[in-house]
């Protein structure tokens, strides 16, 4: 959530001397003040439309996107790539870039973890979508410091109980379900002011990663070739 | 004076806490009392100079039980580590508190903390507890540092006759939170000041002279740019 006091900024030439490396609150989600609170939710694949983003109604801020389907985790029984219930087959973790629009984005030391487990109807006890449940988890970001922007991102993936890599996960076609995050330029603030949170990112899905069929291109270009042929033929 | 103002107030209740050693002759003298905390909406920067029963936790001083806390946050900030750590108040909490880290944080005398106000409008919480006595050290660590007067006072934080903060550096800063505007006012010491205690405090920032509070329970943020301060405060009841 952000609490993004825009003002802390101004205050913070000061303090990059003394606590250089800027951290960022990455867990946070909990529905606070007006334009301040916010939670991300990730959901299974929303079918051939690939992936979608943006905040849904619940979401905090509230926004207009609609999800099909099930948030990941939230503690169904589930195996498999299939199974979006088990958080626990599903990672999460936080890139970052240094500056504004980078473009090569590495993993924040320490931002990684599985989705909530926890299950249950009650929403005291099941959040599905969410990856802790406690906020509070602040970690540093190497070369970021406190009063400069990054580029941050969330990478979720299918881990297959603990034994693939988001690379190995979102090798083209491999069927384990992946997905990224839009990516947000985020100002790391901190003392005087309060630390940043992911906010702007917003919720997204995972998509279903599995072979490309024949684009309708595609198509039509081994339609025109056999036609072409048969003109030839008759010629 | 205001700190008398303050100090008198908390000095009700005080009778009940005098105990009384009848062979000796010695007497043992607390200083009972409360304070009326108003949190704005949005962010407050608040410190409890009370020593509360049975301890300064959050878990004591703002219990959740009831969830009347519930989208609020406060946020502690370790100078020794430069680092923060918070808790939030949450129907999701699986403590009985209420507080997703189960209310461990300590808002002891002399420490502040940042206290989110999710509501629209102003709350009111209550610290009761006594009033520390004797001699006491608020060590500031180089960096910044989330701090308040140990002991219930207010008004001009370097020249205060009870909580004087006059051996500071020059340099360091005082960062004190509006929680109306939430905005900060940001009060330097400097050479080439010209207000404020000895000159020393800088009109060049939003701040101008001393750093003030406004209330017993403001903290705000103290940036130390040179050896480690000792921040003296003194308090007896007879005083």
């Amino acid at each position: 959530m952000k609490k993004s006091l825009p003002i802390v900024v101004i205050l913070l030439a000061g303090a990059v001397g003394v606590h250089a490396q800027g951290t960022i609150e990455w867990d946070d989600y909990a529905p606070k003040v007006p334009g301040d609170g916010f939670q991300i939710t990730v959901w299974e694949p929303q079918g051939p439309i690939g992936q979608v983003y943006g905040n849904g109604a619940a979401d905090v801020p509230a926004g207009t996107q609609t999800y099909t389907g099930v948030a990941i985790g939230g503690g169904n029984v589930g195996s498999g790539p299939t199974g979006y219930g088990n958080g626990n087959d599903y990672s999460i973790a936080l890139y970052y870039g240094v500056g504004a629009n980078a473009t090569t984005l590495s993993p924040v030391p320490n931002a990684v973890t599985t989705f909530d487990t926890s299950g249950g109807a009650n929403p005291a006890n099941g959040y599905p979508g969410q990856w802790l449940t406690g906020g509070g988890v602040f970690v540093p970001v190497p070369g970021v410091a406190y009063g400069s922007v990054g580029t941050f991102q969330l990478y979720a993936w299918y881990n297959g109980g603990g034994t693939l890599t988001f690379a190995q996960a979102s090798v083209v076609g491999s069927g384990d379900p992946y997905g990224l995050s839009t990516a947000a330029n985020i100002t790391l603030s901190g003392p005087p002011g309060v630390p940043s949170t992911l906010n702007p990112i917003t919720s997204f899905s995972l998509n279903a990663n599995t072979i490309p069929e024949p684009s309708t291109i595609a198509l039509g270009v081994i339609g025109a070739s056999a036609f072409l042929m048969r003109l030839r033929r008759k010629q | 004076m205001r700190t008398k103002t303050l100090l008198l107030s908390a000095l009700l209740g005080a009778l009940g806490s005098v105990s009384v050693l009848a062979q000796t002759n010695v007497y043992s003298l607390n200083a009972v009392g409360y304070i009326n905390v108003t949190l704005s909406p949005g962010f407050n920067i608040i410190t409890d100079p009370l020593i509360a029963s049975p301890d300064n936790t959050v878990n004591t001083l703002l219990n959740n039980s009831t969830h009347i806390y519930n989208g609020d946050v406060v946020y502690f900030y370790d100078a020794s580590t430069g680092s923060y750590s918070s808790d939030d108040a949450s129907q999701r909490a699986t403590n009985a508190n209420g507080w997703t880290h189960d209310g461990t944080n300590v808002l002891a005398p002399g420490i502040a903390c940042w206290f989110l106000n999710s509501a629209s409008s102003n709350v009111t919480v209550t610290f009761v507890g006594t009033v520390p006595s004797g001699t006491i050290t608020n060590t500031l660590l180089t960096g910044f540092n989330l701090v308040g007067s140990v002991i219930p006072t207010s008004g001009d934080v370097v020249t205060n006759t009870l909580s004087g903060l006059t051996n500071y550096n020059i340099g360091d800063d005082v960062y004190m939170f509006n929680p109306v505007s939430q905005s900060f006012a940001e009060y330097v010491s400097s050479k080439r000041g010209t207000v404020g205690y000895n000159n020393n405090w800088s009109a060049t920032s939003s701040g101008v002279g001393d750093p003030v509070t406004s209330a017993v329970y403001e903290g705000f943020f103290y940036l130390n740019t040179g050896a480690t301060v000792n921040w003296v405060e003194s308090y007896s009841v007879s005083q």
